[in-house]
Parts: C-alpha cells; sequence; structure tokens
C-alpha cells in the first residue's frame, strides 16, 4: 500500500461514522444475518482505518461481495424488493469502502449514502425520521466539504455551518417541488409484498383474546376532527366490521360481501346529524372506520351491505376521509339469505348455553325486547367480571363463560350475547370497531386510540331493522361513559398514556401528537385533494397537471436565481470592478493559448512567467499588467489609463 | 500625485539602491536577504538572523551600519551577561558627591546583538524591552534612545547546552528573521579570491546619515496602499487563523509588521503603491518565526509556513 492511499484510508473513520448514522433507523428492520455482516465489515474497516492491516486486494474484494450476495440470499431469498434492496445498498456502501483509491471514490460513498437516507422512507415516514434525515443530509453533506476542501483548512464546525447553510438554501426548492410536484394518486410504484409488514390494529375475525390483546397499546388507531361538536360519549361508535359467520370460536366476515346497498331511514331533523374527517394510521386493511350509522361518503369509497366502509386499496399510508353520521338512522334491510346467517350455530357444543337462552326466552313471554333486557340483566346481577385478564375457555366456550369462569372482556360479552339472541331464534351479528375517543386537550381534534378497542352486538327486529346492543354496558357501565382508562381494569395492562397522572407527560404526549397530526396532514398526507385544496387557497383553480409543470418550473427559476444572488450577494462588488473583469479577460486569453494565471499568483509574477513564454508580447504583457497594477493597487484612477488599460486588453491576442 | 513626492521618492529609492548595491560588494551572491534587511531597516523594524557560525551574519549587520553611516556597537552576549552591562550603570562619583549615569552598548544607533539565545532569558528582555519601548528605565530614571534605533539579533539554530532560545512571544517582537545561507559556488570563489571583508567594510563610503534615514522611513509610510491590497492581507491573515495547520495564527501586530514591511520593500523597488508581490516577497521573513505549526506535515513537504500560506490564498 503506498503512502498516499493510507493518507486516504485514515481519513474514513467519519465516513464510516456516516454510514452507520444514516443506516440507523434501518437496523431494526434487518435481518439477524445482515446485522452481523455489517458489523463484521466495520470492524475490518476499523483495522484498516488505524493501519493494522492493509487494504484487501481485488480478489479479496470481489469475494466479499459474493459473500454479501450470499448473505442476502440467505436472509431473504432474494435480491430484489424493498428490504433486500436496501439491505444490499447498504452492505455495499460498507465494501466501496475497501476500495478506496482517489477522493472520488469517497465522494461515491457518500452519495450512496444520500441514497441509503431515500430508502428509509420505505420503512417509515414520521416526523422523527424526518428530522433525522435532515441532521443526516447536513452531516454528509459536510463530509463532501470535507473531501473537496483539499487544503484542509475549515475546522468541523465552520464545515457543518456552511453544510447546514447550503441545505437551508435549498429548503425554497423543495417546497416548491413539493408542494407543486404533480400528484400522483395511488402509490408512485407497487410496493412488493413485503411492505405489508404487521401493524396493530383490528382484523378481520373476532376470537377470545383478540381485542384485549390490542388494550396494551396507546398507539393511535385514527384522529377525527369533527366540523361542529362531537357527540357524547356513549354514542362513540366506531364502526369497523360485522362479523356474522361463527365456528364455535372465532367469529368472521362475510366471505363473499355483497354490494347491494343496505336500507337505511334517515331521521328527517338535522339535530344528530355529524360530519367530521378521519385521519386513519395505516393498518394494511382494506376497511375504514365510521361513526354509526355513516350516511354519506366520499366518491372513492365503498359502502356493503353490513354497513362496512371499504377502499379500493389496502390503507398503506395515512388516509384522511370525509364523513357524514346520524346516530338515529335505523337500517332496515334483511334478506332471508342474511336471516339465516345471522341465526346461524355451530354444532351443539354449548347445549346448556341454548338451553338457557331457550328458556329465559319462553320466561320473556318471546318477547324479544324483554329478552334483551333479562340477559343484560343476567350479566349485570350473575356476579359478571369485566377484565383485561380472562381465564381461557374450552371446548365449549359459551358454557364455560356464561356458566363456570363469569370473566371476560368485550369480546367476550358481545359473543356471548349474540349466542344467546341466536339460540333464541332472533338475527343477530357481533360488531368490532372502537368505542370512545378522547378529545385533544389543545387541539381541535379527537384522538382514538387501539385501547379503544371494542366489540359489541346488533340485533334485528322486525319494525326497527338492526339495533346496537352493548352487553359490556351491562357489565361496566363506566367503559362506555368514561371509557377504558376509567372502567376499573388493571392498571397495569393499560397504556401508560391513559392512567398516568403526570402532567407534564401528559402534555407533553399530547403535544407530541399535534404536531404529528399536523405531520401527515399537511406533509405524509399531501395528495391530490389536498393540493387542490391548497392551491384553491392561494387562488388557482382547477389547476391541470400542466399548469403545475409550468408554475414549478417558473418558481424554481426564481427560487434559484433567488438563492444564487443570495450566495453572490457576499462577495462585494468592488472586487469585480471594471479593471479585474478586463484583467480576467485577459487571463482567459491568455488560458486559450495555454498560459493558465493561479490564483495566487500576483500580476507581476505572472507575466515573468507568460514573457518567457512569448518573449514577442513582452511589450503588450508589460503594458498591460503595469497598467492594471497601477489602477488596481495604486492612488491612480487617470480616464485615460483606464481607457487604455481597456483597449490593450480588447486589442491583446496571445498568438499572431 | 504631487511632482514634488515624485521626486522625492524617486531618491529615497536612489539611495536605497545604492546601498544595497554597496552591501552587496561585500557580501557576495544574498541581494534578496539584503534587500529585506535594508526593508527592514527601512520598515523600523528590528531583524533577526539565524544561521549556522561563519555564514556573514555579522559582516551583513557591520556592512550595513558602515552604509548607512550610523554609529555601530557589537554586545556579544554570553551566559554572564547582565542586564546593566547591556544598558548601562549608574556609578557614585566621589568627588561630586552624585550618581552618575554609563551609557551601556545600548545607546547606539545600531545594535549588533550576537548570539542572543547565549545569554540568560533576564538579560534577553533587557535588549528586547529596549528594541520594544526606544528607551530605557534604569535607577527609576528613563532615558531615550538615539533615533534611527535598529537591532540586528543573530541566533545560532543548533540547540547548544547552556542556551536559552528566544520564546515565540518574543520572536514576535522582531520583524523580520532571516537566514542567510551558504554562498552558491560562484559567490564562493570570489570570496575566496577577494580581499578581506573587513577591511573592505572600513572603505565603504556611508551613503546617507541618520537624519535621512528617519525621512526615507518616513516616506516609506507614505507609499499607497488600496483596498484591494487589504484585502489580500486580511486573507491572509484570515487563512493563517483558521488554517488546521497553525496553532493560532498571525496577530494583528504580525498583519501590521507585514504591511509596513510591503510599503518599505516597494519604496526600495520604486513603486508608489504596494503590490500584491511585495507582500509575497516579505511573507517569509516576516511570518515564518510568527506561526507555531500544529504539525510537522508542511516540513515533509519541504513548505514552510508563508510558502503554504500565499499557495493557499488567492490575490485578489
Amino acid at each position: 500500500m503506498d503512502t498516499s492511499n493510507h493518507k486516504l484510508t485514515m481519513r474514513l473513520t467519519p465516513v464510516l461514522l456516516g454510514i452507520h448514522i444514516v443506516a440507523l433507523p434501518l437496523y431494526p428492520h434487518m435481518p439477524l444475518l445482515v446485522l452481523l455482516a455489517t458489523a463484521i465489515l466495520t470492524l475490518w474497516m476499523l483495522l484498516i482505518v488505524s493501519g493494522r492491516i492493509s487494504q484487501p486486494g481485488r480478489f479479496v474484494v470481489f469475494m466479499l461481495t459474493v459473500m454479501v450476495v450470499a448473505v442476502l440470499m440467505k436472509s431473504f431469498g432474494t435480491i430484489f424488493g424493498q428490504q433486500p434492496g436496501s439491505a444490499m445498498l447498504l452492505l455495499l456502501s460498507f465494501l466501496k469502502l475497501f476500495e478506496m483509491k482517489s477522493t472520488r471514490d469517497i465522494a461515491i460513498v457518500i452519495f450512496m449514502g444520500f441514497f441509503l437516507v431515500a430508502s428509509k422512507f420505505f420503512y417509515s415516514q414520521s416526523l422523527l425520521i424526518a428530522i433525522h434525515v435532515f441532521i443526516v443530509v447536513v452531516y454528509l453533506t459536510s463530509l463532501l466539504i470535507v473531501f473537496s476542501d483539499r487544503l484542509g483548512t475549515t475546522r468541523f464546525n465552520a464545515r457543518m455551518y456552511k453544510s447546514l447553510r447550503m441545505i437551508i438554501q435549498a429548503v425554497p426548492l423543495m417546497l416548491i417541488l413539493f408542494v407543486l410536484f404533480p400528484r400522483i394518486p395511488g402509490p408512485l410504484w407497487g410496493l412488493p409484498k413485503d411492505a405489508q409488514t404487521a401493524t396493530t390494529g383490528l382484523s378481520d375475525e373476532m376470537s377470545p383474546g383478540s381485542i384485549n390483546r390490542l388494550v396494551g397499546s396507546g398507539e393511535v388507531a385514527f384522529r377525527v376532527k369533527f366540523s361542529d361538536d362531537p357527540p357524547m360519549r356513549s354514542e362513540l361508535y366506531w364502526r369497523g366490521l360485522a362479523l356474522p359467520n361463527y365456528d364455535g370460536k372465532t367469529w368472521r366476515i362475510e366471505n363473499a360481501p355483497s354490494y347491494a346497498q343496505p336500507l337505511l331511514v334517515v331521521p328527517d331533523d338535522e339535530d344528530t346529524r355529524y360530519t367530521y374527517t378521519v385521519m386513519l394510521e395505516p393498518h394494511n386493511q382494506r376497511w375504514l372506520y365510521a361513526l354509526e350509522s355513516m350516511i354519506e361518503y366520499e366518491g372513492l369509497l365503498v359502502v356493503t351491505r353490513e354497513m362496512q366502509l371499504l377502499t379500493r386499496n389496502k390503507v398503506m399510508d395515512v388516509m384522511s376521509y370525509t364523513l357524514r353520521s346520524d346516530t338515529r338512522v335505523e337500517n332496515r334491510g334483511l334478506f332471508e339469505p342474511e336471516r339465516r346467517k345471522n341465526l346461524a350455530l355451530p354444532d351443539q357444543l354449548n347445549s346448556k348455553s341454548v338451553a338457557f337462552a331457550r328458556k329465559l326466552f319462553n320466561e320473556s313471554n318471546r318477547d324479544s325486547r324483554l329478552y334483551i333486557t333479562n340477559v343484560l340483566k343476567h350479566f349485570r346481577e350473575k356476579s359478571f367480571f369485566y377484565t383485561l385478564s380472562p381465564p381461557l375457555l374450552g371446548e365449549s366456550a359459551m358454557d364455560d363463560f356464561l356458566f363456570g369462569t363469569r370473566r371476560g372482556f368485550c369480546e367476550h360479552y358481545a359473543s356471548a350475547f349474540v349466542y344467546l339472541m341466536r339460540a333464541a331464534g332472533i338475527p343477530s351479528r357481533v360488531i368490532v370497531g372502537y368505542q370512545g375517543g378522547a378529545m385533544h386537550p389543545f387541539d381541535d381534534y379527537m384522538i382514538v386510540r387501539q385501547s379503544d378497542a371494542h366489540a359489541w352486538a346488533e340485533v334485528w327486529f322486525v319494525d326497527e331493522g338492526w339495533v346496537r346492543v352493548d352487553p359490556t354496558a351491562a357489565v361496566s357501565p363506566t367503559r362506555i361513559e368514561n371509557g377504558i382508562g376509567n372502567a376499573g381494569l388493571e392498571r397495569d395492562l393499560l397504556p401508560a398514556i391513559l392512567i398516568s397522572d403526570n402532567a407534564i407527560f401528559q402534555r407533553a404526549r399530547f403535544m407530541w401528537d399535534s404536531f404529528h397530526n399536523h405531520w401527515n396532514q399537511w406533509v405524509v398526507g399531501y395528495n391530490r385533494n389536498r393540493q387542490k385544496e391548497l392551491l384553491e387557497l392561494l387562488g388557482f383553480y382547477n389547476a391541470s397537471s400542466g399548469d403545475l409543470v409550468m408554475w414549478l418550473v417558473v418558481l424554481m427559476t426564481c427560487a434559484g436565481s433567488l438563492v444564487a444572488w443570495w450566495v453572490v450577494r457576499k462577495a462585494p462588488a468592488k472586487q469585480k470592478d471594471v479593471i479585474r473583469l478586463y484583467y480576467d479577460r485577459f487571463c482567459r486569453t491568455l488560458e486559450k493559448a495555454g498560459i493558465v494565471h493561479y490564483p495566487n499568483e500576483g500580476a507581476s509574477e505572472f507575466m515573468a512567467r507568460v514573457v518567457k513564454i512569448l518573449p514577442a508580447k513582452q511589450h503588450e504583457l508589460s503594458m498591460i499588467t503595469g497598467d492594471y497594477e497601477r489602477l488596481r493597487y495604486g492612488s491612480d484612477n487617470n480616464e485615460k489609463r483606464i481607457k487604455r488599460y481597456i483597449r490593450a486588453v480588447r486589442r491583446f491576442r496571445a498568438r499572431h | 500625485m504631487h511632482a514634488p513626492d515624485t521626486k522625492i521618492r524617486n531618491a529615497a529609492t536612489a539611495i536605497l539602491q545604492h546601498a544595497a548595491d554597496n552591501i552587496g560588494r561585500i557580501i557576495l551572491g544574498k541581494d534578496d536577504q539584503i534587500r529585506l534587511a535594508l526593508t527592514c531597516l527601512v520598515a523600523r523594524g528590528h531583524l533577526l538572523i539565524e544561521d549556522l557560525p561563519g555564514v556573514g551574519k555579522t559582516t551583513l549587520a557591520h556592512a550595513i551600519a558602515q552604509v548607512m553611516g550610523l554609529g555601530f556597537q557589537r554586545i556579544q552576549f554570553t551566559s554572564d551577561l547582565l542586564p546593566a552591562d547591556v544598558l548601562g550603570v549608574a556609578v557614585y562619583d566621589r568627588e561630586r558627591t552624585v550618581f552618575e549615569f554609563h551609557q551601556g552598548p545600548i545607546f547606539s544607533h545600531f545594535i549588533l546583538a550576537d548570539e542572543v539565545n547565549r545569554a540568560t532569558p533576564k538579560t534577553q528582555s533587557a535588549l528586547l524591552e529596549a528594541m520594544e519601548e526606544y528607551q530605557v528605565t534604569v535607577e527609576g530614571e528613563t532615558r531615550d534612545l538615539p533615533q534611527p534605533f535598529f537591532v540586528i539579533a543573530t541566533q545560532n539554530p543548533t540547540h547548544q547546552i547552556g542556551t536559552y532560545p528566544l520564546p515565540e512571544s518574543q520572536l514576535d517582537r522582531f520583524l523580520m528573521r532571516l537566514h542567510l545561507g551558504f554562498p552558491d559556488s560562484l559567490a564562493e570563489r570570489e570570496l575566496l579570491q577577494g580581499e578581506d571583508r573587513r577591511d573592505m567594510i572600513e572603505h565603504i563610503k556611508p551613503v546617507l546619515d541618520g537624519g535621512k534615514l528617519i525621512s526615507i522611513q518616513k516616506q516609506a509610510g507614505n507609499i499607497h496602499v488600496s483596498n484591494a491590497l487589504l484585502d489580500y492581507v486580511q486573507s491572509l491573515l484570515d487563512f493563517s487563523r483558521n488554517s488546521p495547520m497553525f496553532e493560532f495564527g498571525l496577530s494583528p501586530r504580525g498583519g501590521i509588521a507585514l504591511l509596513s514591511s510591503a510599503k518599505a520593500l516597494a519604496l526600495i523597488d520604486g513603486k508608489e503603491f504596494v503590490l500584491p508581490e511585495h507582500i509575497k516577497q516579505v511573507l517569509p521573513a516576516v511570518v515564518n518565526h510568527r506561526l507555531v505549526k500544529t504539525s510537522d506535515e508542511l516540513e515533509t513537504k519541504k513548505q514552510t509556513a508563508a510558502d503554504f500560506i500565499s499557495a493557499s490564498v488567492p490575490v485578489p
């Protein structure tokens, strides 16, 4: 290894550090094998940097490349796709460090770092990641400054400041691009399958434990902005899915959803109508949540017969939609096949429950309403408990629950209630969604968390249609009225945000949520509609993509000129006076003849050098140089001399 | 620009050129150093010559003094030299019953302080203070030194036992530091063939006297300095301060030194204004002893601090 090369490798520590800083948010998404490879390459590189071992030869680097591909194949089975792609970029960035020959190679690694930065957005587009990206970009730019400053004259602080200034100068351009670039509906490119990683949220089936598993999570499910006052807490039922199919353990959705529309009866007066916008966190599912019962929705959405609101694609980014609901709507439609489906019970595993239902129904004079009251009374009075840690149920789950454990969470009660209804011949189904939500203490929206996940029941009456019955309310009325945090549940199983008594902590959490919400609304969720809204706010109506591109070009040019002016402004005008400009011209003339004027060279020094090459021009050269020095460094500003000087420079030719 | 000014300036240039020629006849092949030494004298600065014994340090000092027509005193610094030996001492006069001050060798226009690094720091500072203040305080009484006052100090670079090399902060008191170096073969041949330098010095006719030197020094102060040139000086200073190569960079005093030397050199050159080339020519002598390098990276490239700075800063 020659010494100059060694000097180069010695300067690699900040670059190595840079790649690690860039890749930090990627590490949690990387398989162990890739992390191990990263660690080994880092250690190896550190040994080289410290001069303990020499840089590996071409063959070794080639073998390492083969091994990197092997690691990727072993971890992912492919080198294509989002995760393998970013893993490959990461490992290759490290590998590139092994073949440093010139500063140009370092520049390549730094540019790879910029790509790596972009790949982080595959995993998260949160505000934190954006802040991290900003810091990383400033750092990488400062590295570029270091390696292009061959004299090594700038100190760390000066470099960081310079880099920060450069990035801030780029911000107006970024904003213009962000605001005006035509938005393409849907994702820019098809994300590969592995993008659908597990996210917390309700699934399309319900079995004991599936909801109380969610209650421990303080994560936000969605945020809601009401255009007027929100309804009372006990009316806040956010409907997700109807689950009519039961196999003795699990409730499932209708497999072939019918697109026949529900038959809704909407009251004439508008006392109980609410218009609101839901900002849904990505949950990788097609269904959306709506306040019961929804009466108007946006055009791209679909409503099923079961009153489920669906989108065309799975929700992978923050999605916002505006709806209108009325809490007094009646849903009257019931076809015969639906009726049969909503009465079906699995094989007679729970004979005790069925017998109990029939007995109670007869005791209630076969009156559905009285029967429901009696069932709820049974839950209330026969020492049933509302708990987050219910005991496990056996084969005959209903019998075990109703006559054995009597301890359960909302899914147990909803499930048992629907079972008892069906056993008595009343069509009914389980509904899952969220119940409740807390207004943000100092911002104008409501937060619904995963811990608000809930299950309830719907019962069919001939005269009223589908009616919501929440058996949990019978067991624990406070759950519905005061929220999950105040339902007397085991505190250690609830998320800290709900039960913390620390006011500062609470406030900080809400503040952060508020930031996050604005970020989601205006940055991550900046889609076609938002762009349209914003442009209309600025007075542009019906802007086509072509108009946008035109505006983009115009504004970019303006902003670019502005930034350029800001940069150039620093250089005082007097430095570029006429005398100097003509001298520059003189130097350019000579440069074309192959004689380059060095920036650190005085005019006389330069002349002495030029005269040796062009002895025939000595007179002209010495006249121009003499006049230049006199005009620029002397106190002489004789008009005649200036004219003579300018004329001489104009006439000057390096060759005959 | 008034004609009489030009005339006076041209006369000053002619005298200085004449002086340089005369000295050049004695010190052979060292025209650049002679020019810089004269520059230093015209810029009212003191000169430090750092080189091996026997390359002509004393001869140079002697020749300059002779040409300038100035009273010359040589002080050989030794480890037992006391401040009083330099400055002078008050002796009690028994007959008149008063203390009478006996001036030391410092009361002279032109001092050659030979091998300053052999004296103790106490004696060194006595000299350096006199150089800085142009006055001497002995026994509570302040006495002005004669004007013009010029010190050439010599220092051996070899680190011998019992020497006290001048610290960086004191090196700053010298406007310039020069190295003489060995003469080239042609000059050496002439030196070997020619007559004794000592005799030659005695035969040199002085070209000016103290009064004329002072007026020439004033002339140098009037040389025009353009904004473009000040930009250049400032970017040199900025560069030295921001570069990680140097511990602290040049002080404002360093900047003033640079400019006054360049003005003096412009006068010697016969220019009515300072050119960037003048700055570049005085740069090594003025800044190399003022900068503390952080690493020996420059040494390995055989570059001095001044080379590095002037190669890095563009001329405006």
